[in-house]
Parts: structure tokens; C-alpha cells; sequence
């Protein structure tokens, strides 16, 4: 308990006064990221521009430079295509379905010369038009290399796949045997030198007609070949000539039915190929049964596909492209997040809402904004927002026009854009501006008036549902809800305290852009104009997958890592020797090392002199012992000798050198490996 | 017999043996075939693998009499074979055969000893007979040699010469269990297992010395393709062309991977051989088998790399790639 109330203090203690929210505004419209505020040339829409009367010309501490935005050429939305209706746009006219509501409710039918809310929808009603699909400027060079690559690639792509159907022909286009033909004349088996087949399908063809010749031996040879491939091209082993069955078997072990049933296959299988079963028709029957459900199983693949696409479409995430414009509302939900209030817009259908949805831990349950340019909602709809907001919810109509059984509409007519706070709600002596001339007008006397104009017209309109503090207002339009209506005076203290007062946390706004998401994945290629690209790329999945399988690329053996000989290392070593002209070097190197190896090989004791390594040596080999001390001495004789060939004799003289010492080394390797090696 | 009967006396055996052997399964396999192919097996490993227990418990297991011979340096080959002692009271020599005249043999740390003394068992490995002071004298059937060596301490031992490594039909590599088998292990000392008293187990002999030799004897109905035997004299013939070896394997390996085939086919109850009977058993009997260049061993690569490459060159028959 303390500490939930600590926290609870903590949080009342991070919370700003309700009176500094202009101040807070201030601060959160001084961001760069809201461009109106401080670029004096920042396009405005028609819509947004209608701030600019209430602004007026003197400097905006918010928004300094929205005074001069004024005067800057407006926004042109023409390419935002179907978003043009948005923020942004003129009206929701625009949105959704063509059919306008008031022409079925003659309670909404607008008096001539208005239209039902009164604004915004008259004077520019503009349709959206499909751009046609356009070349970009190539040139002339461009198109050509467009139209050849173009070209191109199609006839490269009908080559591969000709040639490779090509290549099944002589066997696809074998004239099948008749039933009763004498096993003598058949075909012959399967030799090691046939072409190799590695299509599923047509290695069942084969089988099959194989079997229907009465060659079961190559028939269930064939049939096996199936099974082997169709597994190697979904990536489940990999077939290789070098492998055996038992090497595939143990590839599926992850998948232990796979795995049992080609244990079975190739059971039989070896049976017949290295066993004394003779291949018949039952067994061929046994193998075939058990073969085509797994090679069969090829639409697997365009399922996934699809299944992908349909996850793909479902994705939520939700892009606002005006949200820090004047008409939109990212500085309404950073200053409500201040104030704990956590508003976001509304990312699921209104036919979603729960009637019976319970008011949450708090009992304050949800507030609802359904903004100016959100989807109107049906009969049925409006029935379950009412019933939701009977319930405990707080619902807010903001320039949406009302249901019918609220008795109030919307209309244009005021005189001002002043606006007042009456007794009914009484928030203090605030200042308060809006843009537009939209009021209400109500046909009882129902409901408790919020706010009016100067000229005593309604603004806004509460009216208590149910027992349980449930609440619909109705706002004549949804400027004080913008960024653009935190702009002026007391505005954004007078959203807070509203939303405050209402009591619930969680706020919701419900735009025109909710209406836009596709009901299905259908819906959502079909608005994206993205069907016949799909349906390509479909199609070129499908004839990749028919034609390779589900493995697009060319199967082949990794290559083999090959490492250099040794020799080669030594060959090379030699050769920078020999360019270097070191042979004398390389003598006397060796010639030390190979003293070493006879001295150990041949004496057990350490004698000193070359002479009883020399008597060893001949006793062993049977070698002339003078020969062996002169090929010794000689040897020894290098130790001493540091000269540098290249500088101590002409070039005669070492061309001559280096056979001496070249044989000076055979001779002493001949000596080594006759008493036993270097070892 | 027919194949199944065949494979359900092995089962029996190799789960007898597995109840004291934990996770030596392979292991267990290759034993058994190399038994019943008539081979030699020599293990390499390290000491406490369980490789006397092995031994005892297939003796117990197959019905046969096991020997067990410790070789150390000063091992003499009259140790081995046993020889002629003067008696006094008969005034003549008389034949003290040695502990070679069993059926199950395990040469422990064979490498211990001399080369003199490791021929010793040449004979009685190749032959199954043992010839002293001119007498030839048969060993008992079936007459199985199952040696050990430790790959670790090379101080003081003698490597088997070429010719007597060709003798062993297989040369296996034991390594250690792992930590779930490892823990088995221990779960059953606790519970009171005791090595040394194997009679304790309660392990259940499933053949004798006869049917033993029945069964080797039935391997020669197994029947090889034409197709398997030019496999088998691929995967030898590229190991003496194989840039790493010095010295391939002999035609004493084809014939040993033959008879292993067979051995491995009959085990999983076939009567045919298959190519996975050679392939998977090639490294075993033809490991020991190969001599490498000093520049390959140097290089740091092993036989078992150069069987591996060469059976990822010959092309296994009636293969569907």
C-alpha cells in the first residue's frame, strides 16, 4: 500500500498544472519536427489556412511563423492520391463509399445551399483519379536498352526452360511398350551411363511406364530415383553419387515418419537391387504407394507463399503522413501524455467495439474520439457506440455528425470564433478560439451545453448515458483536437481539463484513415494496385518451382579443398633458391644437416672425426670408404666456407659451382637414406 | 537360420553386453562383427573405457573362455604361446600351453611390448595355430583377439609393425562416453554394480562356442553383388593412388571389408549386401591399413581423412544420382 502510494505521489508529482499546459504546448510546438511553427513558408492547406483569421497577423508565441505560412502559397495534395480526402484534404466526401448517408436519412438532409455539417464539403469536391501507369523519360538509347534487356531476359528465361524440357524428351517421347511384350525385347535397365533425369515428375512418368511395359526392376529403380530427388530438392538430403541409402536415411533423421517410410522404400529397393527378390508387380506396387504421397506434396510450397502474403497484408502498423502538420494531432497526444493521458488512434474496425467491454481497473473506463474526417459510422454501428458508451465509456463526436437519436446536427452560421465556457462547465475563465463558423443545433432540450460562441450558438453539447457516468459530447467540429487548435489562447488547457474531466486514461482517436484498411488480404493487394505484380511474380515462383523444385539453384557437390603438396612447398622454396643463386647456401645447409643424421645414424658414441663415420658408412653400404670420406670432407669443407657466390666468382665459375654443389647434395642424400633414413 | 533369426540372436547379444557396456553401442557392433567375420580387433583408447569388461562380458555373453594378457617390455613370446618345461618326474618336456590357447583373447596394451613378442601372436592371429619347437598346435574355436592400445603415452612402446597391424581386421577408436551415459554409469555404481563381479549382473548367455561358429559360418551364404565387389575394389584401389598415402591398403582389406559386409548384413538381417554395409564400415577396417606420406602426416592429416575422401569419390552402384 505505502508504496503504491508513493508511486501514486510520484506520478501527481510528475504531472505539470493543468494551468501550465499552454506553457507545455509552447514547448512541444517549439520542436523542429512541427514545421509550421517555425518555417515561414511552410504550405499550408486550405483547411489548415482556415487558422489563419483566428491567428492574425501580430507574431504567435507557439507558432511564430504561422502568421507568415499565411501568406505562402498553399499545399498542392493532388499526388497524395486516395490520402488526399485526409487532414489535409477537403473533405470527407472523399472517404470511403461514394453514397452519401444523408440522401438515405431525410432527417440529414441538408438545407440547399449547405451541406450537413455546414463545412468543408461544398466548395471542392474532387474525385480521385487512377494515375496511369507512365515510362520515365529514358531517352531514346534508354528505351532501346530497356526494350533489349527486356527482351532479353524473356528469351533467356524460354531457352532454359525449352532446352530443359528438351532434354526429358527422348525418353518422355518413347513409344510405351504394348502390355504383353516379351520381357526379352524390353528396354534395358537403367545403365550408369544414361542420362541423368533429375525431375520428379518425369522420373515418375518413367516408372510408370516402365511397370506398364512389365520392367519392374527399372520401373521401382526409377520410382526410388523419384523419391530421392523430390527429397533433395525440398533440402531434406542431399543426393549425391557417392551416397547411399542408409547416408539419406540417416539425413532424415529430424523427421522420424520421413524418415521410416523411406526406410521402407529403400528396403525394398536394395531387395531388388542387390538382393534375390525379383521385382513384380506387387512389390512395384508396395514401393509406388509409398513413394507418391511424399513426392507429391509440391503446392506446399505456393501455400506458403500465399500464406505469407496474407501475414504480410495483416501487418497493423499504421502511417500518418500528416501527423505533425496543423491538422494533425501529434501535439494533442504528446500533451496528453504530460497529463497521463494516453491517446492513440484507433487501429481497429468500429465494429469491433465490445458493447458490454468492462471499465478496467480504474472504473473510468475509455474516451472516444471520432474525429471530423472519421468513417461515418451505420445504424448498427452508431447503436453499439451507444450502447458502449451507455455502459461507462465517454464517447466524443468532434465535427462527426450526430445520430439521429441525439436530436442534434451540424450547421455553419457563426458569427465568431470566439467561444465561451458556460455554467454547465465550469473549467475557469479560459480564453478560447476555433476556426470555423460549424454549431450545433439541437431540436430539445436535452443535453448540458459546454461551450457556445459569443453569438450564443452551441459548440459543444454533453449528454449523460446510462447509470453508470457514461457520456456523449458532440463538438461542432474537431479544431480544438488538432495541433493547429493548440496554437491559440487557452486552448490547450481547456483539452486537458476536458479530456481530464472526463476521467478516463485511455483515449482513443478515430480518423479517416481507419476506414482504409483492407477487411482481407485480397482487399489489401487490390488497394495497393499490387495484383498483377503479385500475380507475376506468383507465376514466375510457379514456373521456378515446377521447373527446379522448391530449391531454385543448380544442386551440386561443394568444392573439395584441396591442399598443396609438399613437394610443391619445397619446389618453390628451391626455385627462389636457385633465382636467388644460393646454391652454395643451400649446400652448406644441407650438407650440415645430413653430417648430423649419418654421424647418429652410424656411430652410437660421439667420436670425433669424419674418418670412423666414413669406415661405418662403407661397412653398411659397402661403399668405397675413400669415396664416401671424399663426399664426407667435402661436405665438411662447405661448413667453413661463407663466401658469397655472387660476389667471389664470375659467372662461369658459378653455373660450374652449382652442379658441384648440387651433386655434392645427391650424394649425401644417397648417403642418408642408406643407412636408414632421415628419420 | 534364416536372416531374422540371425538378427535376433545379435540383438540379444549386443543388449546383454549393453547392460554392462554403457554407450559403447558402435563399439559393441563392431566387435561383434569382427567376431563373427573370424577377425582380430584392435581398440585404441585410453584406459577405463571398459574395455576388459567387454571382453568378460562377451566371453560370458557368447559362452566362450577369455583370457587376458598384460604386455609390458619384458614380456617374453613364451608368455604368449607357452612353451616346453622339462618334467622330472616323466623325464621328458612337456607342453605348458599359454594363456593364446583361449577363445577370447585380450592382448592388453599391445604396444607395450617387443616386436618379438607382439610376433608372437602373428601366428595365432593369422593362422589360428601355434608352432613351437617344430609342433603345430591348433587353438580353440572360435579364437577371437581383441587388443588395446593407448594413443597417449608413447613413451616406451613399440608400434605394431605393419605386417601384424594387417592381421587385425578392424582397428576401432574408443573415446569417452558422454556426460548422460557418463552419469548411467555412476547411477549404476551406486545401485552397486561391480565390474569386477560380473556374475552379479545376472548376464544371460545366448550362444555357445558351437552356435558361434555356426553363425560364422553361415556369413558365406550371404550374398554379395558383382556390383558391391567392384565397389569394394574401388574404395581399396583409391587408396594406394590416393596423394597422401604411401601405402594403400593390401587385398587382405578388400577381402576384410568383404567379410565385415557380410558380417554388418547379417547382423541387421538381411542375406544381401548393401553398399552402406561397406561404406559405413570402410574406415574401420581400413584405417589401420594405410601408411601416409611423411608430408601428409605432417600436413596433420589423418587416415581417416584420406578413407573420407576417397569414399566421396567412388561412386556407390546403382545409385539414383
Amino acid at each position: 500500500m505505502i508504496a503504491s502510494a508513493l508511486v501514486m505521489l510520484s506520478v501527481m508529482a510528475a504531472e505539470p498544472s493543468l494551468e501550465s499546459a499552454n506553457e507545455h504546448t509552447r514547448k512541444i510546438l517549439a520542436h523542429d519536427n512541427y514545421g509550421f511553427c517555425h518555417n515561414p513558408k511552410y504550405p499550408l492547406t486550405d483547411n489548415e489556412a482556415g487558422w489563419c483569421p483566428p491567428v492574425g497577423p501580430e507574431e504567435n508565441s507557439r507558432c511564430p511563423a504561422y502568421p507568415s505560412a499565411c501568406d505562402a502559397p498553399r499545399a498542392i495534395l493532388q499526388d497524395l492520391g486516395r490520402l488526399n480526402f485526409s487532414r489535409g484534404g477537403d473533405g470527407k466526401s472523399d472517404v470511403g463509399t461514394d453514397q452519401d448517408p444523408a440522401k438515405d436519412d431525410p432527417s440529414k438532409q441538408d438545407k440547399p445551399g449547405e451541406t450537413k455539417s455546414g463545412k468543408r464539403k461544398q466548395p471542392k469536391r474532387e474525385t480521385y483519379e487512377e494515375p496511369e501507369a507512365q515510362m520515365p523519360e529514358l531517352g531514346g538509347l534508354g528505351y532501346v536498352l530497356f526494350w533489349v534487356i527486356l527482351g532479353g531476359g524473356v528469351l533467356g528465361l524460354i531457352i532454359i526452360i525449352t532446352r530443359n524440357s528438351s532434354s526429358h524428351k527422348p525418353e518422355d517421347e518413347t513409344p510405351a511398350e504394348p502390355q504383353d511384350a516379351d520381357p526379352a525385347a524390353l528396354p534395358a535397365p537403367a545403365s550408369p551411363n544414361e542420362q541423368l533425369v533429375r525431375d520428379v515428375s518425369a522420373l515418375l512418368d518413367q516408372a510408370r511406364a516402365a511397370a506398364s511395359a512389365g520392367d519392374y526392376n527399372r520401373a521401382i529403380q526409377r520410382a526410388h530415383a523419384a523419391l530421392l530427388h523430390r527429397l533433395d530438392h525440398d533440402g531434406l538430403i542431399r543426393v549425391a553419387p557417392f551416397r547411399t541409402n542408409g547416408d539419406y536415411v540417416r539425413d532424415l533423421g529430424p523427421q522420424p515418419d520421413l524418415r521410416g517410410s523411406v526406410r521402407q522404400v529403400v528396403r525394398d529397393v536394395e531387395q531388388v537391387q542387390f538382393g534375390t527378390t525379383p521385382a513384380d508387380a506387387s512389390l512395384y506396387e508396395r514401393v509406388i504407394q509409398r513413394i507418391v504421397p511424399i513426392v507429391t506434396r509440391r503446392g506446399d510450397t505456393l501455400l506458403m507463399l500465399l500464406a505469407a502474403c496474407s501475414l504480410y497484408s495483416c501487418d497493423g502498423h499504421k502511417s500518418y503522413p500528416f501527423d505533425r502538420s496543423p491538422s494533425g494531432a501529434n501535439a494533442v497526444i504528446e500533451l496528453g501524455a504530460a497529463y497521463n493521458l494516453d491517446i492513440k488512434f484507433r487501429t481497429t474496425s468500429l465494429t469491433a467495439i465490445d458493447r458490454a467491454e468492462s471499465l478496467g481497473d480504474d472504473d473510468h473506463g475509455r474516451t472516444m474520439v471520432l474525429l471530423h474526417d472519421a468513417p461515418e459510422p451505420g445504424a448498427s454501428e452508431w447503436d453499439r457506440l451507444l450502447d458502449w458508451a451507455d455502459n461507462g465509456h465517454h464517447l466524443v463526436l468532434a465535427g462527426l455528425p450526430p445520430p439521429s437519436k441525439l436530436n442534434l446536427h451540424i450547421e455553419t452560421g457563426a458569427t465568431t470564433h470566439e467561444l465561451l465556457l458556460t455554467e454547465e462547465f465550469d473549467l475557469g475563465d479560459l480564453d478560447l478560439l476555433t476556426a470555423d463558423d460549424a454549431r450545433l443545433v439541437r431540436s430539445d432540450a436535452l443535453g448540458r451545453p459546454l461551450l457556445r460562441f459569443a453569438d450564443d450558438s452551441m459548440y459543444a453539447i454533453q449528454y449523460d448515458r446510462g447509470y453508470r457516468s457514461g457520456d456523449v459530447t458532440v463538438f461542432a467540429d474537431d479544431r480544438l483536437f488538432t495541433n493547429g487548435g493548440l496554437m491559440l489562447r487557452d486552448n490547450p488547457e481547456l483539452l486537458v481539463r476536458f479530456l481530464k474531466d472526463l476521467g478516463a486514461r485511455d483515449i482513443e482517436l478515430v480518423d479517416g484513415l481507419l476506414d482504409l484498411g483492407a477487411d482481407t488480404p485480397a482487399d489489401t493487394i487490390a488497394n495497393t494496385h499490387l495484383t498483377p505484380v503479385i500475380l507475376q511474380i506468383l507465376a514466375l515462383l510457379a514456373i521456378l518451382c515446377f521447373w527446379r523444385g522448391v530449391r531454385f539453384g543448380r544442386p551440386h557437390d561443394p568444392p573439395t579443398r584441396s591442399r598443396r603438396h609438399f613437394s610443391e612447398h619445397i619446389e618453390a622454396l628451391g626455385t627462389h633458391y636457385a633465382r636467388a643463386r644460393a646454391s652454395r647456401h643451400a649446400a652448406r645447409i644441407y650438407a650440415g644437416w645430413a653430417l648430423e643424421r649419418l654421424r647418429e645414424k652410424t656411430l652410437s658414441t660421439r667420436t670425433p672425426g669424419l674418418y670412423p663415420v666414413a669406415q661405418a658408412i662403407a661397412g653398411r653400404t659397402g661403399d668405397d670408404e675413400n669415396r664416401v670420406m671424399e663426399t664426407l670432407v667435402e661436405a665438411s669443407s662447405l661448413q667453413g666456407d661463407g663466401g658469397d657466390p655472387r660476389i667471389a666468382y664470375s659467372r662461369k665459375a658459378i653455373a660450374s659451382a652449382n652442379i658441384d654443389d648440387l651433386k655434392l647434395m645427391q650424394d649425401l642424400a644417397r648417403l642418408v637414406r642408406l643407412v636408414g633414413g632421415p628419420r | 537360420m534364416t536372416p531374422h533369426q540371425f538378427a535376433e540372436i545379435c540383438t540379444n547379444i549386443r543388449n546383454q553386453v549393453g547392460r554392462v557396456l554403457l554407450g559403447q553401442d558402435e563399439i559393441i557392433d563392431n566387435v561383434l562383427i569382427g567376431v563373427l567375420a573370424r577377425g582380430h580387433v584392435l581398440i585404441e583408447g585410453v584406459p577405463g573405457l571398459g574395455k576388459t569388461l567387454m571382453v568378460r562380458a562377451l566371453a560370458k555373453v557368447l559362452g566362450c573362455v577369455a583370457k587376458r594378457i598384460q604386455f609390458t617390455p619384458d614380456l617374453m613370446p613364451s608368455d604368449v604361446t607357452g612353451g616346453n618345461i622339462y618334467n622330472q618326474q616323466k623325464q621328458q618336456f612337456e607342453f605348458m600351453p599359454g594363456p593364446v590357447f583361449t577363445q577370447l583373447l585380450l592382448a592388453d596394451e599391445i604396444n607395450r611390448a617387443p616386436a618379438k613378442t607382439q610376433a608372437a601372436l602373428l601366428e595365432a592371429m593369422a593362422d589360428r595355430s601355434v608352432s613351437t619347437d617344430g609342433v603345430t598346435r591348433p587353438l580353440p574355436q572360435p579364437f577371437f583377439v581383441m587388443a588395446t592400445q593407448n594413443p597417449v603415452e608413447s613413451q616406451g612402446t613399440y608400434p605394431l609393425p605393419e605386417a601384424q597391424l594387417d592381421r587385425f581386421l578392424m582397428k576401432l577408436d574408443v573415446t569417452h562416453p558422454s556426460r548422460e551415459t557418463e552419469k548411467r554409469l555412476l547411477a549404476n555404481v551406486v545401485k552397486g554394480f561391480d565390474a569386477a563381479a560380473l556374475e552379479s549382473v545376472g548376464l544371460e548367455q545366448v550362444v555357445t562356442a558351437e552356435n558361434l561358429v555356426f553363425m560364422q559360418n553361415y556369413l558365406n551364404q550371404i550374398r554379395v553383388a558383382d556390383d558391391l565387389l567392384d565397389y569394394i575394389t574401388d574404395i581399396v584401389a583409391r587408396t594406394r593412388s590416393h596423394r597422401s598415402v604411401y601405402l594403400g591398403a593390401s587385398p587382405r582389406g578388400s577381402i576384410a571389408l568383404l567379410a565385415t559386409g557380410r558380417a554388418r548384413a547379417a547382423m541387421e538381417g538381411r542375406d544381401f549386401v548393401i553398399p552402406d554395409d561397406i561404406k559405413t564400415l570402410a574406415p574401420s577396417v581400413l584405417r589401420h591399413r594405410l601408411i601416409l606420406h611423411p608430408d601428409a602426416e605432417f600436413e596433420g592429416t589423418s587416415a581417416d581423412d584420406c578413407i573420407q575422401t576417397v569414399l566421396s569419390e567412388a561412386r556407390v552402384p546403382k545409385t539414383a544420382a
